[in-house]
């Protein structure tokens, strides 16, 4: 297998254990440049832009999740942390940012959560969105609250970009997140997997209330619950072919579950396994996939899934290629890599190597996404569609791993990127990864091109193109040799 | 050299040097890399035709007769012909013995029994000659030896190891193909050239020019002394002999003739033979790189006329770095050879020649991610376009050139060949 070695890197410190999913790579301060935003088990989260550390939010617990999206669907983004103890926090940019109006700033965002907490309740009680579970309610005690104040009031006073918007309380032991519309009704909805096994949808509902600032209040809603039968490895959106989205999960042994949660036309024959819902009511089905694997030795073993793989358009679809969804990847711990389309595999290789990261990333710029998997010993896999592949070692272990698009310099395009979460307590941003193509081919010289040096008054050019594809292989490459470094005029 | 595109790393366990880097010609016009590390290793490069794509394949050789605990110090092969296949690999070798304070040094020379067709390297590594050494061994390179009959007509021609070592000697391993062994020979009377230089020899150079009737050696030394010399190799005499010093270690010198012709054998077609018959008359220009590991590196120029006295150093843009290597090849395709260095600082530095005014200046440096060890340009892909081979301390790099730029760059050169062609 081709293998390459990166040279162009960012490193930054970065202490404290790093979730799987408590990385990101996103425009979080609507500047149309992407950062990177890092949260770790001691409550911080950075966020880097550029080559710098531009803000640090400490004291929100175990992070687990996070994630940038319009959650507020707004038209804009927007920071969701999620913690393991069961909070949600969002934070934005705000409208305006002036020194003068810094202690206001405080002030209302104080206000903005007092009414946010206050409103949860009613929120949930009088949206009539069908809901299987129940969000928990909570009034922040005054000992978190003048802690967070007070940290806010820090934030401020370092002129942080962003600022605390809303904080909810939500179920704990959130692993997964997705931000995306998972229902097909053009808003933003967040999607948890939970490590109790329960898959749970949200959606922000704004309340009709406008503050001095114009400050849009509004509380996450319970949307959904399901129960998936084993752990959960990850989430995914994907989408099919007529734009219909539906949520994968991922589950043990190779397998995933997925849901449907649009409120026409419930698959009648898929298994509905959500309890306590009849399916009149229950907007959307499910369904287990297996994939048909039989060589997967363990059924237990954990699984990654990513969805909604962009194809190039300029691959000659066949006919048949053209009506099929879109494909998307999953990886097992054990190292296989599957690319499935339409409940097929396309595709599986099995690589020695302990596969725990699975993302996507359109690394060689034409237009169809790669497969990019990373090992905890830092093997990292590129693969495209074709099943063509490339190596790269981080040679050392992995903690997190997450590839995307990074902005290095204001003025310029964000590039590819690899963030890599050590050990040793760094952040390496391999950048502007240069893999064009993923396969090296040997040169094969342009024989229309060739034949003009043939070309005389006993030979014309149809003869000399005729004679140059008879050129057996030797001669041709010691024709390519000598013109390219001996002939010179 | 953004046009060079990283077409693979391999990644070798332990660090090699300045000579754990050998490429070896085989008959069918495959180019193979041989990497050893420090620790024994030893691997072999290819590239496997499963075509479209190039398949890189690496595999370690397991080498007999390397005892476990010895270091690996040179390697060098080479394909005794040019029509078939009879390859000799040559490694040196040092042996820690524990017990006592003495090192033994070995010179291992594999090669191929019978001459076969088929290349095999596993065979080849088990097929072992061994010669102790007396010095521990530096540079191993090979030369022609050529040998002339009384009316001095051309005899025959030998390729022999040459090996410097830590007695400040140069040592020359000659084949006896009746008893199918490799003896030291002594160097005066073949090569009155290597005489004892007042340091060990880091880098030999041997360039033969006019049809193996003279021989060019260059000679750097870990004192900084440099020597080149010129042999008239019919009566086995120095023509000229040219020595200066530099205050530092000399990491490589490098003879390449600058304006190089060459004929492009097999093609009776007659278009391409008008091109290049004009070009024979000029007389060849030889020019001496020395690679200087803390002070800038020197480019002799045209030493067959000026000797060492007509020289340009290569600017250093950076005072810390220690220089390990170079190559010289036009890696541009502009008919103009660049000078490569490879560097302690994890960089390729680009010199080119500015043609008007003879000036050489820094055009490029390029980062990889380990310190350069040793620099090879060859054809290693089998299709005509040669190809960047880096070993560095963590392994071996092969930089391949961008197919379009190289499109490109083959039109021009075919619509130059072309056009005048037209305006007669």
């Amino acid at each position: 297998m081709r293998a390459i070695s990166l040279v162009k890197k960012i490193e930054f410190e970065f202490t404290g254990n790093v979730a799987r999913n408590a990385l990101t790579l996103g425009d979080v301060d609507n500047d149309g440049h992407n950062e990177l935003v890092i949260g770790n088990d001691l409550g911080e989260v950075t966020i880097f832009k550029e080559r710098d550390k531009i803000q640090v939010i400490s004291d929100l617990g175990f992070i687990t999740c996070v994630s940038i999206g319009d959650i507020c669907n707004e038209g804009k983004n927007s920071l969701v942390i999620v913690t393991s103890d069961g909070w949600c926090y969002i934070y934005e940019v705000p409208y305006e940012i002036s020194d003068t109006s810094v202690e206001e700033d405080t002030a209302i965002d104080c206000n903005v959560k007092e009414m946010a907490d206050e409103v949860d309740g009613q929120g949930q009680s009088s949206s009539n969105v069908p809901t299987s579970t129940t969000t928990e309610t909570h009034s922040s005690s005054e000992s978190t609250f003048g802690q967070k104040k007070s940290s806010l009031k820090k934030d401020i006073d370092q002129k942080n970009p962003l600022v605390c918007v809303h904080t909810q309380r939500i179920p704990t032991n959130a692993k997964n997140m997705i931000l995306g519309d998972v229902d097909g009704d053009g808003q933003i909805e967040m999607v948890l997997g939970l490590t109790d096994r329960v898959v749970r949808s949200y959606r922000f509902v704004k309340e009709p209330i406008i503050t001095s600032r114009e400050q849009v209040l509004g509380s996450l809603v319970a949307l959904n619950k399901w129960e998936c039968a084993k752990q959960i490895g990850s989430i995914t959106l994907h989408r099919s072919l007529d734009n219909q989205p539906s949520i994968l999960v991922s589950q043990p042994g190779g397998t995933f579950m997925r849901i449907k949660c649009q409120t026409d036309e419930p698959d009648e024959d898929n298994l509905s396994i959500s309890n306590g819902s009849n399916s009149e009511a229950f907007p959307g089905s499910i369904d287990y996939q297996f994939l048909g694997i039989s060589r997967m030795r363990n059924q237990n073993i954990s699984t990654e899934i990513i969805g909604d793989l962009m194809q190039s358009n300029d691959i000659e679809q066949e006919d048949q290629n053209r009506y099929k969804n879109r494909p998307y990847a999953v990886a097992t711990l054990d190292g296989t890599i599957m690319l499935v389309q339409d409940e097929v595999i396309l595709w599986a290789i099995a690589v020695d190597h302990q596969i725990f990261a699975l993302t996507k990333l359109d690394v060689t710029g034409n237009g169809s996404d790669d497969i990019v998997v990373c090992s905890w010993d830092g093997q990292t896999y590129i693969l495209d569609q074709e099943k063509n592949s490339v190596r790269f070692h981080l040679e050392e272990p992995v903690r997190a791993f997450h590839s995307g698009w990074y902005t290095l310099n204001v003025n310029q395009a964000p590039v590819t990127a690899l963030v890599y979460v050590t050990f040793k307590n760094r952040v390496i941003i391999y950048y502007d990864i240069p893999l064009k193509h993923l396969i090296c081919k040997k040169f094969e010289p342009d024989l229309v091109e060739l034949s003009k040096l043939f070309v005389d008054k006993n030979t014309d050019s149809e003869q000399a193109i005729e004679c140059m594809r008879r050129l057996d292989k030797k001669s041709k490459k010691n024709l390519v040799e000598y013109l390219l470094y001996e002939a010179s005029c | 050299m953004e046009q060079l595109k990283d077409a693979h790393y391999f990644h070798m366990p332990f660090q090699g040097n300045i000579y754990t880097m050998t490429e070896l010609r085989l008959s069918n016009g495959k180019v193979p890399i041989l990497a050893a590390s420090l620790k024994r290793d030893i691997f072999y490069f290819e590239y496997l035709e499963s075509s479209p794509t190039l398949e890189p394949a690496t595999k370690e050789i397991s080498f007999t007769y390397i005892p476990s605990g010895a270091e690996i110090i040179s390697i060098d092969a080479f394909n005794k012909s040019s029509v078939i296949n009879v390859a000799v690999i040559g490694i040196t070798i040092i042996k820690n013995s524990n017990d006592s304070d003495s090192l033994e040094t070995f010179l291992n020379i594999y090669s191929q029994l019978e001459e076969d067709e088929d290349f095999n390297i596993e065979n080849i590594a088990q097929n072992c000659l061994t010669l102790e050494l007396n010095f521990i061994p530096y540079h191993l390179t090979h030369t022609e030896l050529i040998t002339w009959d009384k009316d001095y007509n051309f005899n025959k021609k030998e390729i022999v190891f040459v090996l410097s070592g830590s007695d400040h000697q140069i040592h020359i391993y000659r084949e006896n193909p009746m008893e199918h062994i490799y003896k030291e020979i002594d160097s005066y009377e073949f090569f009155p050239e290597f005489t004892k230089t007042p340091s060990p020899i880091v880098w030999i150079d041997i360039l033969y020019m006019n049809n193996y009737e003279e021989r060019i050696t260059a000679i750097g030394c870990e004192c900084g002394y440099l020597k080149l010399i010129k042999v008239d190799t019919k009566v086995k005499k120095t023509v000229y002999n040219f020595s200066t010093r530099f205050t530092n270690y000399i990491a490589k010198v490098n003879l390449y003739i600058e304006n190089e012709t060459k004929h492009l054998e097999n093609f009776n077609k007659g278009t391409l033979k008008i091109c290049c018959e004009k070009r024979e008359i000029s007389r060849p220009i030889l020019n001496l790189v020395v690679v200087n590991s803390i002070l800038p590196s020197v480019l002799f120029h045209d030493v067959l006329k000026f000797g060492l006295s007509d020289y340009i150093p290569l600017a250093k843009h950076d005072p810390c770095i220690v220089y390990t290597s170079c190559i010289v090849a036009d890696i541009d395709f502009d008919a103009q050879k660049e000078i490569l260095l490879g560097t302690s600082s994890q960089e390729i530095v680009l010199y080119k020649r500015d043609s008007k005014d003879n000036k050489w200046y820094l055009e490029e440096i390029r980062k990889i991610v380990a310190p350069v060890l040793s620099m090879k340009y060859i054809d290693v892909s089998g299709d005509g376009v040669k190809e960047l081979i880096v070993s560095s301390m963590k392994g071996l790099h092969i930089f391949q050139h961008d197919p379009g730029f190289v499109q490109k760059k083959l039109k021009e050169k075919i619509d130059l060949l072309t056009i005048p062609k037209i305006g007669t």
